[in-house]
């Protein structure tokens, strides 16, 4: 089955999002991992989930993958909880540690694999394995770290999942290698219509890759959405002044970051209105605009229409 | 390797879906399993015939190294105590090695069975996929038990015959009569009772304590703990029966000159081969004078005489009539041992449901 790659502004489509957080919060101990997370991803997208160590990425895909259930509010796949058994076949997830058996064989992987799935795609998953010249009578547990993400890879594409969470999948994997799994997800992916949520902290790799975005920090979300939408209305701005005063320039936009180093002022903004000052002003790059989020904790969180909950997609509007 | 898909038209097999994988994970753990109740089997059975062999030979079948009965004098129970010696070590060593089976399967078998999904982290790779985590339990714990059941009792029918050629013809204790703990722990159900209680308490400390070499700790204390009130509660079905004999006693005089002629058993008349709870005397009222031991010092006329304790046997020495013995008799075996195994798979069947619940409420 294929889902249609919904127009980005089509937000409000019947379809429910592929994954969707309202209200939810996790408590490890008496620390919060995630806390008041409200957030909406339409189903086809490629959405990049970004956020300093201990943000609480791994335990967002945790919770979507039914490995954890919420202390507060609720989180949804396609419409409903995430133990339901139509939950469980649409939803595939790649962990960081990439655990798989080492006694079995790769074979026997896959075979575990479609045991454990009605909608297995053998030849999927078995294509995956052979790009990386991979016996399929190796032992798992005697491969090298790269060579196991990839049969991990394998499993979870292999499933035919219309929601695939991958928690830092690449980063075990050398750069061509890392190229080529990239490339990879997203033929598969775009073939199939797969949402996909990859977290990394290689920020780079995300450009190109993503169409949607998701930062965490400190457990909360602080920007989401559609990464067209976030580039076009942001500003990287630089110019020239003295002393350490605020600057003028910036008055009446929204700042998500200043930089100064000498006389020379860097600074992310949202423009209110048209910019007309003499600095030099860019479209950010995505992995400019995710540093200058992640690097100001206190900026306000941003979330583009139809990044929000359908409850609060009004106010978002 | 094929590289074909292996759709629709597949083959169904014994083992598919989740069962495969359960059994695929334990396929090393189960072979080394057969393996070793396999040779344990074979040396019961070439020990036993050997044992059993010589004493038909030398037509000792009713001699026994315990009590040595009238038809064992003589060069009877010369035989008798060269088969002994001959053979003691090994029978000690192997009544020994099949009272440690079950908490071998255990630690070994049962204790790894979920703490290593936990240690290694391959739980999220199993919960991850299209099966609910109750039906992946389901068959991480069936395969295992199930086997377990089969194998067991393979290895009860064996060790059964085995008990019943050693018990009491050698000079190992437990395995002096039929309620010795040798004798009793190691045959007819409650061996099968015992292998599947201590894989379940392995499998259920596994998921609880989540790490494997501490499960296994765990699982041996838990282990010992539910052999002893599974030894406990053995005969919990079955009344003690009492046997009673007239009895005649006395003090001894302050002097100190009272004629004894030396020391025996009461005799109550229980049959041979019971299984003693306690012994005393009865008052002609029905008092109870529980005795620490069923030795006695009599006189030449059969009169009894009263030990020093307890101080209720000398207070009414005179009153006594009766003496009494609460025993099980011979043909309480079975139903203990069908007792044992019963407690052992309740127990199995509480930590199996346990674990169904547990999982659920796992986040």
């Amino acid at each position: 089955m294929s889902h249609p790659i919904p127009d980005p502004a089509d937000h409000l489509a019947d379809d429910p999002p592929a994954l969707e957080a309202i209200g939810l919060g996790l408590k490890y101990r008496r620390q919060w991992a995630l806390r008041d997370c409200d957030f909406r991803l339409p189903a086809g997208r490629i959405c990049g989930l970004v956020g300093p160590n201990g943000a609480g990425k791994s335990t967002l895909m945790s919770l979507a993958a039914h490995l954890l259930t919420p202390g507060a509010g609720e989180i949804k796949v396609f419409g409903g909880p995430p133990g339901t058994p139509a939950a469980r076949r649409r939803t595939a997830f790649l962990g960081q540690d990439k655990p798989l058996y080492p006694r079995l064989t790769v074979a026997e992987t896959l075979r575990a694999g479609h045991e454990l799935n009605p909608g297995w795609d053998q030849e999927a998953a078995e294509r995956i394995v052979r790009h990386g010249n991979l016996s399929m009578s190796a032992r798992v547990g005697g491969l090298s770290g790269g060579q196991r993400t990839r049969v991990a890879l394998a499993l979870a594409l292999g499933k035919r999942p219309d929601l695939l969470l991958l928690d830092e999948p690449l980063s075990d994997v050398d750069p061509v290698a890392r190229q080529e799994l990239t490339g990879l997800v997203l033929a598969e992916a775009v073939e199939n219509g797969t949402t996909v949520l990859i977290s990394s902290h290689v920020l780079a790799e995300l450009d190109g890759v993503c169409d949607y975005v998701l930062v965490l920090g400190d457990g909360r979300v602080r920007l989401a959405g559609d990464v067209d939408e976030l580039l076009v209305s942001h500003r990287r701005i630089v110019g020239a002044h003295e002393g350490d005063d605020p600057v003028p320039e910036l008055d009446g936009h929204h700042v998500v970051e200043v930089r100064r180093t000498g006389r020379q002022v860097t600074a992310m903004i949202r423009p209110t209105a048209d910019l007309d000052i003499d600095w030099d002003v860019a479209e950010p790059t995505l992995e400019e605009l995710l540093l200058s989020y992640l690097r100001s904790p206190d900026a306000p969180a941003l979330f583009t229409p139809g990044a929000r909950p359908a409850a609060g997609a009004g106010a978002a509007r | 390797m094929t590289t074909g898909t292996l759709t629709p038209a597949r083959p169904r097999r014994v083992l598919h879906g989740v069962s495969w994988v359960g059994y695929r994970q334990e396929r090393t753990a189960l072979a080394v399993a057969a393996a070793v109740l396999l040779a344990v089997c074979g040396w019961l059975l070439f020990l036993g015939s050997t044992i059993s062999d010589y004493v038909t030979a030398h037509h000792i079948q009713g001699c026994n190294v315990v009590y040595f009965p009238p038809e064992c004098q003589g060069s009877g129970s010369g035989l008798a105590e060269g088969l002994d010696q001959k053979w003691q070590l090994m029978v000690l060593a192997t009544g020994w090695l099949l009272a440690a089976l079950p908490p071998a399967l255990g630690l070994f078998l049962g204790a790894p069975l979920l703490a290593r999904e936990f240690e290694t982290g391959t739980y999220r790779l199993a919960w991850t996929q299209s099966v609910s985590r109750r039906r992946w339990l389901a068959a991480r714990l069936g395969i295992p038990l199930a086997v377990t059941l089969v194998g067991s009792t393979v290895l009860a029918t064996v060790s059964t015959w085995w008990v019943h050629v050693v018990e009491g013809r050698f000079a190992v204790p437990g395995y002096y009569h039929w309620f010795t703990w040798m004798s009793r722990a190691t045959s007819g159900p409650a061996m099968v009772g015992f292998c599947v209680v201590s894989v379940a308490i392995g499998a259920a400390t596994g998921l609880v304590v989540r790490r494997v070499v501490a499960a296994m700790a765990v699982t041996a204390a838990l282990t010992a703990a539910v052999r002893l009130l599974v030894d406990h509660f053995r005969f919990v079905l079955l009344p003690a029966k009492q046997a009673v004999a007239a009895a005649h006693v006395t003090v001894l005089q302050p002097s100190g000159r009272t004629p004894l002629v030396g020391v025996g058993h009461l005799e109550t008349g229980a049959p041979l081969e019971s299984y003693t709870l306690g012994n005393g005397y009865l008052t002609a009222d029905g008092l109870r004078i529980p005795l620490a031991n069923d030795w006695i010092n009599t006189l030449p006329d059969g009169t009894a005489v009263c030990p020093s304790e307890p101080a209720q046997c000398i207070a009414h020495h005179s009153e006594i009539v009766q003496a009494y013995s609460d025993y099980q008799p011979p043909s309480a075996e079975w139903p203990m041992l069908w007792t044992e195994a019963g407690i052992s798979l309740v127990v199995a069947a509480a930590l199996t449901a346990f674990c169904f619940v547990w999982i659920r409420r796992l986040r």
